[in-house]
């Protein structure tokens, strides 16, 4: 036995689902100060259509984001200063799938919780604050724009996709962002916002069933359901093979990523990709220590598995000085395992490190909470991790390295500009 | 403050913050200092290292020890080995680096490991030997460093010194800090200048390392589930051996003052615009009204109730952010945001409008209040993480004072308008930096 079981450690947690549709979830950390809450939406970047009369019609990139920035004004008035004088700290985020709304606080912890429960559902949607926001919404584009890493990741997202809207900027673009109204803001929030596509999850020194009561008299009834994501019929193969991007960089980028032609978001078979990936390009790797030996990455140089309904991916790269020769010898490493596959001790080693990695968690109720409501939006249930990572196996492990094929490869590059 | 919250049915009230989180202090015979934070709260322990030296010519062979050190030992020389060694420890990680503080020069040698309670079998003891083994025994032949591995992480930092120009936000920073701070080292990375790793030898890494275990000061923290005494005993086992350490009392920076506003305009093709505003705070960490200090810089533009974020950004909708940073330890205050490059002059105004706000008492007692309260908030949370605690223990250890949240708490209660204000009675405007593209049909 590696691993050993979350009630032998007095660490409890507890799920359930209103009758309103809305599931809460608590985790009790004994004698954490800080409670921390994040209210989920089934609403991200990738939902490009909301219901309309008679069929849906299609929603601009960026919309899931905009709603997240405006839903900070609310009928009773800012939403920030009543968790600035709750001495709160607070804030929202949005990515592919997934709109979360969060805040942490060391007292005043109900009223917190009860603000966080009922400004999701009153914004205050005008024409005037959709224009004043576009002006910080394209800044904040501008800002990315700027970011390398972030131009890379998107343009290899557009290499391996041809239709999936994983392909969007999360905070869509200039052009489609112009496209927002008030209105549209609001036939959002009332097909997405609701319950029974929504989670709570709570982590810290709480009583669960009192977390539940308040979660109730905040979502008293149900709503009917949310549109369903669809995804679209994208083909298995890629779209391009390779992407550059230009712009003022002192360190060039690059990045390869491969296209699972059967995506999966089964949480034992991505705990097998995680593991592949790590043995063969984690710090501890050879081919890692080769290439820290030649001097063609930086501490930033890691691999990431990727996946959501409809997609998943692989991506390994990150800064180099000599993009050429850094792709060259981890086309030459992929090969090498691919012909002789992983080393089984390593991978046992691996799993034991990942073991570790699980249990750091409880000391960070933040990544904590981030992993169980990303996780649970893909199905996923993040506490059986212990028992997966215990009884995979070494072939399962060995298995996923087929992802790693050349035709279901795309690069992308970043170099500067000049 | 806070009324009983049945959220939280047995928790302990807000005054025994110091009981659920008891600061060990000890110094070792040869003046190794000590800190401890006992704690069965968390699942992962840890112990630290830091040697203090000045930044200054030698900064970067400084900071490649650490780099060196963690990469084998003269037992485990391969860093292959030793990282399988870690990864089966259930992923124990052993990291070093290099931070500065005000003038001061820290590199850190850190253990982390999950808690032996927490796994089917044993490993701290393992996991500490390890540690400890690359600390003391490290793998020099001869009189220098493994030539192989120094290179290599020679050139690890320069590549990432030289990619911080790929981060703007970072870039313009340092930037604004190179223009304030010339032929002060304080304008330096921790790794130095990429000038100073590439004149660096094997010895003089050897050197500095030696340098380090003579005479540094050095202090050893550790958080987790611990016997303290045992942890004591454990310190002792393996640090008392070295010679006597040196006294290197605090001294307060000093901030040459300047007749006028230093600005410095850069061009590259970025979509936005990084303006960054150096002040000389006239307050430093030694100081009674560093409270104060904190809580004025915090008014000004730590939360997204503060002054800067309200104005510059939800007002005049013109930046994506703006926040000030208050380093103490220098004195200094920072205001960086990230604009319209075509709104340079009215960002610029509103900023120093709003820090003369702080000065001139023009903010309300509810923007005070809220900040207060989101100060003490921090302040609370910090309990939840070992290594924040112990940071901050080390900063008042350096200032020879005692880690007291409660007594912390109640001062931050205690202060008013009036000391804001006065926090900020020196503050002047001493160098502007502003990053953005050349616009068409623009004056330059």
């Amino acid at each position: 036995m590696i691993a050993r079981r979350l009630e032998e450690l007095d660490l409890h947690h507890y799920e359930s689902r209103l009758d309103s549709g809305l599931t809460v979830s608590t985790l009790v950390l004994p004698q954490f100060a800080k409670t921390y809450a994040m209210l989920g939406v089934r609403y991200g970047s990738m939902d490009t259509r909301v219901p309309a009369p008679g069929a849906s019609r299609p929603i601009p990139a960026g919309t899931a984001h905009f709603l997240e920035h405006r839903l900070f004004e609310s009928t009773d008035g800012n939403v920030m200063d009543r968790f600035a004088a709750l001495g709160a700290s607070y804030n929202a985020f949005t990515d592919y799938f997934q709109t979360a709304y969060l805040f942490s606080a060391t007292s005043e912890e109900e009223a917190c919780l009860d603000h966080l429960l009922t400004f999701v559902q009153h914004p205050h949607l005008t024409a005037a604050g959709v224009d004043k926001e576009r002006g910080i919404i394209v800044q904040e584009l501008r800002m990315y724009r700027d970011m390398p890493e972030h131009r890379s990741w998107h343009a290899l997202l557009n290499a391996l996709y041809h239709l999936h809207p994983v392909r969007q900027e999360i905070g869509g673009s200039e052009q489609s962002v112009a496209e927002i109204t008030a209105d549209l803001l609001i036939a959002c929030h009332q097909a997405f916002y609701r319950p029974s596509n929504m989670r709570l999850v709570v982590v810290g020194d709480v009583d669960p069933k009192a977390v539940v009561a308040q979660a109730e008299r905040a979502f008293p009834t149900p709503s009917g359901p949310a549109p369903a994501f669809a995804p679209p019929a994208e083909p298995p193969t890629i779209s391009q093979e390779r992407v550059e991007t230009t712009m003022a960089v002192s360190v060039p980028i690059l990045e390869i990523g491969f296209k699972d032609r059967d995506p999966s978001t089964d949480l034992g078979q991505e705990t097998a990709t995680g593991l592949m990936a790590e043995a063969l390009f984690g710090e501890s790797s050879d081919l890692y220590l080769e290439l820290h030996r030649q001097g063609l990455i930086t501490d930033g140089f890691g691999a990431q598995s990727f996946t959501g309904p409809g997609f998943g991916l692989v991506a390994v790269g990150g800064e180099t000085i000599d993009p050429e020769r850094l792709e060259g010898e981890l086309w030459r490493g992929i090969e090498t395992i691919r012909k002789n596959g992983l080393d089984h001790t390593r991978v046992d080693r691996l799993r034991r490190r990942q073991i570790g990695q699980f249990w750091g968690l409880f000391d960070r109720p933040e990544a904590l909470a981030h992993a169980w409501l990303g996780m649970a939006f893909q199905g996923q249930d993040l506490f059986e991790l212990p028992d997966l990572l215990e009884s995979i196996t070494v072939t399962a492990v060995d298995e996923r390295l087929t992802l790693l094929d050349p035709a279901q490869a795309a690069v992308s590059v970043v170099r500067d500009a000049s | 403050m806070s009324s009983p919250s049945p959220l939280h049915p047995q928790r302990q009230e807000a005054g025994q913050l110091a009981a659920q989180s008891p600061l060990i202090a000890h110094t070792l015979p040869n003046k190794v200092r000590v800190l401890l934070l006992p704690s069965r709260k968390f699942r992962r322990r840890s112990i630290m290292v830091t040697c203090r030296m000045k930044m200054g010519e030698a900064t970067a062979r400084q900071a490649l020890v650490p780099a060196v050190l963690v990469r084998g030992s003269s037992r485990v020389p391969k860093t292959r080995e030793l990282r399988a060694l870690l990864d089966g420890l259930y992923g124990a990680s052993l990291t070093g680096g290099a931070s500065k503080l005000g003038n001061a020069h820290l590199l850190h040698l850190r253990l982390g490991c999950v808690s032996d309670r927490v796994l089917p079998e044993p490993i701290w003891e393992q996991a500490l030997g390890l540690w400890s083994e690359v600390l003391r025994e490290p793998l020099i032949d001869g009189d220098g460093f493994h030539a192989g591995y120094l290179e290599e992480e020679r050139r690890s930092i320069s590549n990432e010194l030289q990619g911080i120009f790929n981060n703007k936000t970072e870039y313009a920073q340092i930037r604004m800090l190179e223009a304030m701070f010339q032929g002060d080292p304080y304008c330096q990375t921790a790794y130095g200048t990429i000038e100073q790793l590439e004149a660096t030898s094997p010895k003089q890494v050897a050197f500095a390392y030696r340098e380090l275990m003579a005479q540094a000061p050095i202090t050893v923290a550790a958080s987790g589930d611990m016997d303290p005494d045992e942890m004591i005993r454990q310190i002792e086992r393996l640090f008392g051996d070295l010679p006597m350490r040196a006294e290197d009392p605090y001294q307060p920076p000093l901030l040459p003052k300047r007749e006028e506003v230093r600005s410095v305009d850069e061009e590259q093709p970025v979509d936005q615009g990084k303006l960054v505003m150096g002040y000389r705070l006239g307050r430093h960490a030694g100081d009674r009204d560093r409270l104060a200090a904190r809580v004025a810089s915090a008014v000004l533009g730590r939360y997204p109730h503060s002054l800067l974020f309200r104005h510059v950004r939800e007002e005049a909708s013109l930046a994506y952010y703006a926040a000030s940073q208050l380093d103490l330890f220098k004195g200094l205050l920072t205001v960086h945001s990230g604009i319209d490059p075509k709104k340079r002059r009215p960002a610029q105004e509103i900023i120093e409008q709003q820090v003369a706000a702080i000065r001139e008492g023009g903010f309300s007692d509810e923007e005070l209040e809220m900040t207060k309260r989101a100060l003490l908030n921090e302040l609370m949370a910090q309990t939840d993480r070992p290594e924040a605690v112990l940071g901050q223990a080390y900063d008042l250890d350096l200032l020879g004072e005692p880690y007291r949240p409660e007594e912390e708490q109640a001062a931050l209660n205690a202060i008013g308008r009036e000391d804001v204000q006065h926090a900020f009675a020196d503050i002047a405007l001493d160098t502007v930096y502003f990053l953005s593209r050349r616009e068409e049909g623009e004056r330059s």
